[in-house]
């Protein structure tokens, strides 16, 4: 797969050290290193309490008893004013479930913290972790070896046009093995091209005419098994 | 496997009621070609699936259709089929053609295969499967499959796939997806995954996605569009054509580098002449990682409006 020649290290080193050289320089913003610092010194700070912090349960009642009080809040004001003592006892509870919900949304948005983010080592406590937790980002798969299938599709495509000749001539299929005749042959010559001289733009002419070809063998295949 | 085991197992097999249908000939595309003749084989199966069992299929040349169910079975329709414009030479093939359907303990096997005499020359005629699978949706399935279709819905298990050529298309999947796919067309839409893919040559079309995806492609092109459910995203893609349409409410931390290659943002983001662009990282949003070379990345908008380079 590999169509270019290796590179001497040694002999571009004299190279690499003059394009180097030559690289601009740019100084960060003064406040970078501030943003920085200050990012890293919460992140530690939130890394260091996370596990002292105490976990509770809410009791199974939570839920109905914020309902409650939410749908009260909701009703029309009433004529009479309430008495006081009721009212300071509304405001206490009222209180206690805002801090209950203020816990658990905080609990929640820390479960859900992306998995790039500097602390998501931290395992959630079991207690609260729902039955099949998907990561938020899985792990990428190891890399495709490079055993090349161009063969195999085009042994494929010429054993299949003797059991299939309707389909093999057809204007369709024709037109798509022209296709990539044209493009196999042009494969060829910006290999030429590359072995006197390579560069970024005809690598990405390259790369075009390879995913072109991979394209086309594709669709005569699907041709063929359909 | 000899062909003493296999005549011994297809003995064995014998009982299943298959079905010996010599189908109509084909409608030949070409008045001056000769019709393409069709012969088939057919084999139904019902077979207990108990949770955790692992449901593996290994088709040659095949359509698999796996759809998953609320029953605690497998449902199989197996067909075989023999494609050749002479019926003799194609009901002759057709023999060749043969299957397993197996229960082990853990698993239950599911696969076509020619077996050839020894010395005898390979069949001419086009030897296809045709797979149509019922299974629990929550059970795993492990399907590998070489120039054909790949159809998968309604599954919620642990998914693996592995395709070399054809087409490959996912629907209504949640869980867990992993694929290795070669010179294959990958089209996905309504997917709640973990999803992993490593691929070549490839095309990989992914429409309405929330969850993780991590995928590597080379020498093709991947094209996503995300709901606001995506949790991360990170492409590792060498020489391959790489677009996103994220939905117009979604917000994501992006971090997009395309090596030799080209950036086309929307304009607010003045990518002109650049090959990497990380936008301002707000905590908590999900990340959309993308590395490729020598080609272009394109983030779209809803609204259309591109900067595009030479």
């Amino acid at each position: 797969m590999n169509r270019l020649p290796l590179p001497d290290a040694e002999a571009g080193r004299a190279h690499l050290a003059r394009a180097l050289g030559e690289l601009p320089t740019a100084e960060p913003a003064a406040d970078t290193w501030a943003a920085i610092a200050s990012q890293l010194t919460a992140d530690q700070a939130i890394a260091r309490a996370l596990p002292q912090l105490p976990t509770h349960e809410p009791a199974d009642d939570t839920w109905l008893h914020v309902a409650a009080r939410l749908n009260q809040l909701a009703t029309p004001a009433r004529l009479a004013p309430l008495p006081q003592p009721p009212r300071r006892r509304r405001t206490w509870q009222l209180s206690l479930a805002a801090s209950v919900l203020l816990l658990l949304a905080v609990g929640l948005a820390w479960l859900a913290r992306p998995a790039h983010a500097p602390l998501a080592t931290a395992t959630p406590p079991p207690a609260v972790a729902p039955v099949a937790v998907l990561p938020a980002l899985p792990a990428l798969p190891p890399a495709p070896s490079t055993e090349p299938l161009d063969d195999q599709g085009e042994a494929f495509i010429e054993a299949h046009c003797s059991s299939l000749p309707q389909v093999c001539q057809s204007g369709e299929f024709q037109q798509l093995r022209a296709q990539l005749t044209a493009l196999q042959q042009q494969e060829q010559q910006l290999r030429a091209q590359t072995q006197r001289g390579a560069s970024p733009q005809l690598e990405q002419q390259q790369v075009q005419v390879t995913i072109r070809k991979a394209t086309v063998t594709r669709e005569l295949i699907h041709l063929l098994i359909t | 496997m000899s062909c003493f085991s296999i005549f011994r197992w297809l003995n064995g097999w014998g009982a299943l009621g298959a079905l010996l249908a010599l189908a109509t000939p084909a409608l030949a595309q070409a008045p001056a070609t000769r019709k393409v003749q069709v012969v088939t084989r057919t084999v139904e199966q019902t077979l207990p699936c108990p949770p955790g069992t692992v449901v593996r299929i290994r088709a040659d040349r095949a359509t698999v259709r796996v759809q998953g169910w609320d029953q605690p079975t497998v449902r199989v329709t197996l067909r075989l089929s023999a494609r050749h414009p002479e019926r003799a030479v194609a009901e002759k093939d057709l023999a060749a053609a043969q299957y397993q359907i197996t229960r082990q303990p853990e698993a239950i096997d599911l696969l076509n295969y020619v077996t050839l005499a020894a010395g005898a020359p390979a069949p001419s005629s086009d030897l296809r499967a045709d797979y149509t699978v019922l299974m629990p949706a929550v059970n795993a399935l492990q399907v590998a499959n070489s120039y054909g279709l790949t159809q998968l819905s309604g599954l919620t298990g642990r998914q693996k796939l592995t395709q070399d050529f054809g087409q490959v298309e996912l629907r209504q999947l949640r869980g867990t997806f992993d694929a290795t796919v070669r010179y294959a067309d990958l089209v996905g839409t309504d997917l709640q995954l973990a999803f992993t893919c490593q691929a070549e040559k490839s095309a990989l079309l992914l429409k309405g996605i929330s969850g993780g995806y991590a995928m590597r492609n080379r020498y093709g092109s991947i094209r996503l569009e995300p709901t606001a459910e995506l949790t991360g995203l990170l492409i590792d893609a060498e020489r391959t054509e790489i677009s996103v349409l994220p939905p117009p409410q979604a917000q994501f931390n992006y971090q997009l580098t395309a090596a030799h290659g080209t950036l086309n943002l929307p304009v607010a983001e003045g990518s002109l002449g650049r090959t990497s662009w990380q936008s301002r990282d707000v905590p908590k949003r999900p990340l959309i990682r993308i590395l490729t070379t020598y080609a272009p990345i394109t983030l779209q908008t809803t609204a259309g409006a591109m900067l595009s380079h030479p």
